[in-house]
C-alpha cells in the first residue's frame, strides 16, 4: 500500500464518520432511526437506491464475470433492470401508500395479525442476513489483500463502521453514505471507462485487443457460449427479477420519502444510474479488463488464478491504467461500495427486529419509542456480530451460493408475500405463514442440492439439483402452497363465521321468542 | 387482482427481454446481423446496451400516475 492509497482510504472513513455525526445530530426518535423521517428527497432516494443495489458482487464482480461469460453477462445484467422496471409496474405505489417502516407494516396493514408480521420479519432478516454475510466475506476478502490485513482483522473493521453509522446515525447516516458512494463508484467507473478507451486507441482497438488476449478469441462477443440450458436460464431470469423486487433493503428505501409520486421517481434516477453503471460495464469495462488485466502475470498468482478473485478485476485495471495512484482510488471506491451496502442491510435488520419481533415478543404491551431505539441500537451490535462471525467462519469457502440464496430467498419469500398481498384478497395469515415457511425452506434445500453448494463446498461427486438457480421451481411451489393453503383456511374460517352468526341469530331469535313470551303473560 | 392495465405493462417488458433468454437457454441461432460489427464494436455488446437502456426508459415511462378514472 502506498501512501497515497491510505490517505484515499482515510477519506472515505473521515467523510462516512462526519456524516453520522451530522445524521445523529439530526435523528431524533423512531421515525428518524427507520425512515429518515421520509424527508429524502427523490434525487437522494435514487442516489441512495443505486447505491444499496450496486455491491462489490454487482459492478466490481461483474466486471471479472465478463472475462469468463463474455457477453452472456448481458442476461445477469439486464433482468435486475427489468426487475426494478416490474418493480414500478405493481409494488412501489402499493407498498409506500400501505408501509411506514418495514415491510411487516405492508403485510399487517392488510392482514392485521400479529402472526403475518412474524413471518415477514423472519423472511426479511433470513434474506438481509445473507446478503450480508456475503457481502463481509468478499469485503475481508478485498480489504485484507488491498491493505495486507488479516481477514479477521479487515471483516471486524468494516463491522465497527457498519454498527456505528446505524447505531448512531439511523437511516439518515445510512442514506448519505449510500449517496456518496454511488457518486463515487459512477465516477470511477466512467474515469476509468474512458481512460480505458483513450489507452487502448478507441473501442474497435479496445475490442481487437481483448479478443487477441483472450484463448476464446472473438467467441466471447457472441451470445450463448456459455451453453446455461433453458432450465438454468428460465430459472436465473425468474430468480434474478422476482429477486430483485421482493429484496427488503432496496424496499424500505421507499419509506424515506415522502409520497408515491417521490417514490416512482426516486426509482427512475436509480434505474438510470444503475443503468448506465451496467452499460459502462458491458460496453467498456468488460473488455477493458480482458484486454489490460487478463494473461498480465502481474495481476495473477503462480497458479495462474487472479489475486484476491474475481472482485478484484476492477481494482487491477485501475492499477494497469493509472499505477497506484488509480489503483488507491479504486481501493477507497471498493471499500466506500462495501460499507454503504453493508450498513443498508444492517439497517433492514435491525429495524425490524425492533419494530416488528420485539413488539411481539412484549405480547402487545405498548413500548415506548425510546425502548424501542436500544432494542434497534443492540440489534445493530448484536447483527454485526452475528454477521462478522459468520464471515470469519466461511473465509475460506466458496461463497457464490450464498449470493445465489440471497436472491432466490427473496424471490421466494417477500416477493410472492407482497404481490399476494397487495393483489390478492383471498390471501389469510395461515396462507402468509405457509408462504414464508415454504419459500424459506424450498430454497435452502433447493440451494445446498445444488452444483454451488453439494459440489463445490460439501464435496460430492456431482449435484441432486441440477441447477444453481432454484427459484423456477421454489416460487411456483410457493405460491401454489399459499393458494391453496389460502383458500382452505378461507373456506374453514367462513364456514366458521358463518355458524357463530347462525348460532347468534338463533340466540338471538330464541331470546326474543322468551321476551315475547313474557310480554303475553 | 392485477388489472389488464398493469398485465400489459408487465407483458412488454417481459416481451423485450424474451429473445436474450431465448438464445442463452435454447442456444437458438442468433440472427446474421448480430454476428456483425457497428463502428469496430461486437452488435451484441450494442444490443446489449440498447436492451438496458430500453428497459430503463420503459420505467421512466411507467413512473407517470395512474390516468384517474374516467366519469
Amino acid at each position: 500500500m502506498t501512501a497515497i492509497s491510505i490517505g484515499y482510504f482515510v477519506g472515505v472513513v473521515l467523510i462516512t464518520l462526519l456524516i453520522t455525526l451530522w445524521a445523529a445530530r439530526n435523528s431524533h426518535g423512531r421515525a428518524s432511526f427507520y425512515a429518515a423521517s421520509s424527508q429524502i428527497s427523490g434525487w437522494q432516494n435514487g442516489f441512495a437506491i443505486a447505491g444499496d443495489y450496486l455491491s462489490a458482487g454487482t459492478v466490481l464482480g461483474a466486471v471479472g464475470l465478463y472475462s469468463i461469460v463474455g457477453v452472456d453477462l448481458a442476461l445477469y445484467l439486464a433482468t435486475p433492470i427489468a426487475g426494478l422496471c416490474l418493480m414500478m409496474v405493481l409494488i412501489v405505489s402499493p407498498l409506500r401508500r400501505l408501509g411506514r417502516y418495514t415491510l411487516g407494516d405492508v403485510l399487517g396493514a392488510k392482514l392485521p395479525d400479529p402472526r403475518t408480521r412474524l413471518a415477514v420479519a423472519v423472511c426479511s432478516v433470513s434474506i438481509s442476513l445473507v446478503y450480508l454475510v456475503a457481502q463481509l466475506v468478499g469485503a475481508g476478502a478485498l480489504i485484507s489483500i488491498v491493505f495486507d490485513l488479516k481477514f479477521a482483522t479487515a471483516a471486524i473493521a468494516v463491522g465497527l463502521l457498519m454498527t456505528a453509522y446505524v447505531a448512531f446515525g439511523g437511516m439518515l447516516a445510512a442514506t448519505w453514505v449510500q449517496i456518496v458512494k454511488c457518486a463515487l463508484l459512477l465516477t470511477a467507473v466512467l474515469f476509468i471507462a474512458v481512460l480505458s478507451t483513450l489507452k487502448a486507441g478507441g473501442l474497435p482497438a479496445l475490442y481487437e485487443k481483448a479478443a487477441l488476449v483472450n484463448p476464446a478469441g472473438a467467441g466471447l462477443f457472441v451470445f450463448g457460449g456459455q451453453k446455461m440450458g433453458v432450465f438454468s436460464a428460465l430459472s436465473l431470469s425468474v430468480g434474478m427479477i422476482a429477486g430483485t423486487m421482493g429484496l427488503p433493503h432496496l424496499l424500505i428505501r421507499f419509506f424515506t420519502v415522502r409520497n408515491e409520486a417521490v417514490a416512482r421517481r426516486s426509482l427512475v434516477i436509480a434505474t438510470v444510474l444503475i443503468g448506465v453503471a451496467m452499460s459502462a460495464v458491458m460496453l467498456i469495462l468488460g473488455p477493458a479488463a480482458l484486454a489490460f488485466v487478463a494473461r498480465q502475470p502481474l495481476f495473477h498468482t503462480a497458479a495462474g488464478a487472479l489475486i484476491g478473485g474475481s472482485n478484484m478485476m476492477t481494482l487491477h485495471l485501475g492499477r494497469a491504467l493509472g499505477g497506484d495512484v488509480l489503483f488507491g482510488v479504486m481501493s477507497a471506491v471498493a471499500f466506500s461500495t462495501i460499507l454503504a451496502v453493508v450498513a443498508g442491510l444492517n439497517i433492514t435488520i435491525s429495524s425490524t427486529v425492533a419494530h416488528d419481533v420485539f413488539g411481539l415478543l412484549r405480547r402487545g404491551a405498548p413500548l415506548s419509542e425510546k425502548t424501542e431505539l436500544k432494542v434497534f441500537r443492540l440489534s445493530a451490535f448484536a447483527t454485526a456480530a452475528v454477521a462478522v462471525s459468520a464471515a470469519i467462519l466461511l473465509q475460506n469457502q466458496n461463497i457464490t451460493f450464498l449470493i445465489v440464496m440471497g436472491t432466490s430467498l427473496a424471490a421466494s419469500t417477500t416477493f410472492p408475500l407482497l404481490i399476494m398481498a397487495i393483489y390478492w384478497k383471498r390471501l389469510t395469515v395461515a396462507g402468509v405463514m405457509a408462504c414464508a415457511a415454504v419459500g424459506l425452506l424450498s430454497t435452502v434445500l433447493l440451494v445446498v442440492l445444488s452444483p454451488s453448494c453439494w459440489v463445490k463446498v460439501l464435496g460430492h461427486a456431482s449435484a441432486v439439483f441440477p441447477s444453481d438457480y432454484p427459484a423456477l421451481i421454489a416460487l411456483p411451489v410457493t405460491l401454489a402452497i399459499t393458494w391453496i393453503v389460502s383458500t382452505v383456511t378461507r373456506q374453514r374460517d367462513s364456514v366458521g363465521k358463518g355458524i357463530q352468526s347462525l348460532s347468534q341469530e338463533r340466540i338471538a331469535g330464541m331470546e326474543g321468542a322468551i321476551h315475547h313470551d313474557d310480554c303475553r303473560v | 387482482m392485477i388489472s389488464r392495465h398493469l398485465l400489459w405493462k408487465c407483458a412488454l417488458v417481459l416481451f423485450l427481454l424474451a429473445p436474450l433468454v431465448l438464445l442463452e437457454g435454447w442456444n437458438a441461432i442468433p440472427p446474421s446481423w448480430l454476428s456483425h460489427r457497428m463502428g469496430g464494436v461486437p452488435m451484441t455488446a450494442v444490443a446489449s446496451v440498447v436492451l438496458f437502456l430500453a428497459l430503463v426508459a420503459l420505467t421512466a415511462i411507467y413512473s407517470a400516475p395512474p390516468a384517474p378514472p374516467r366519469q
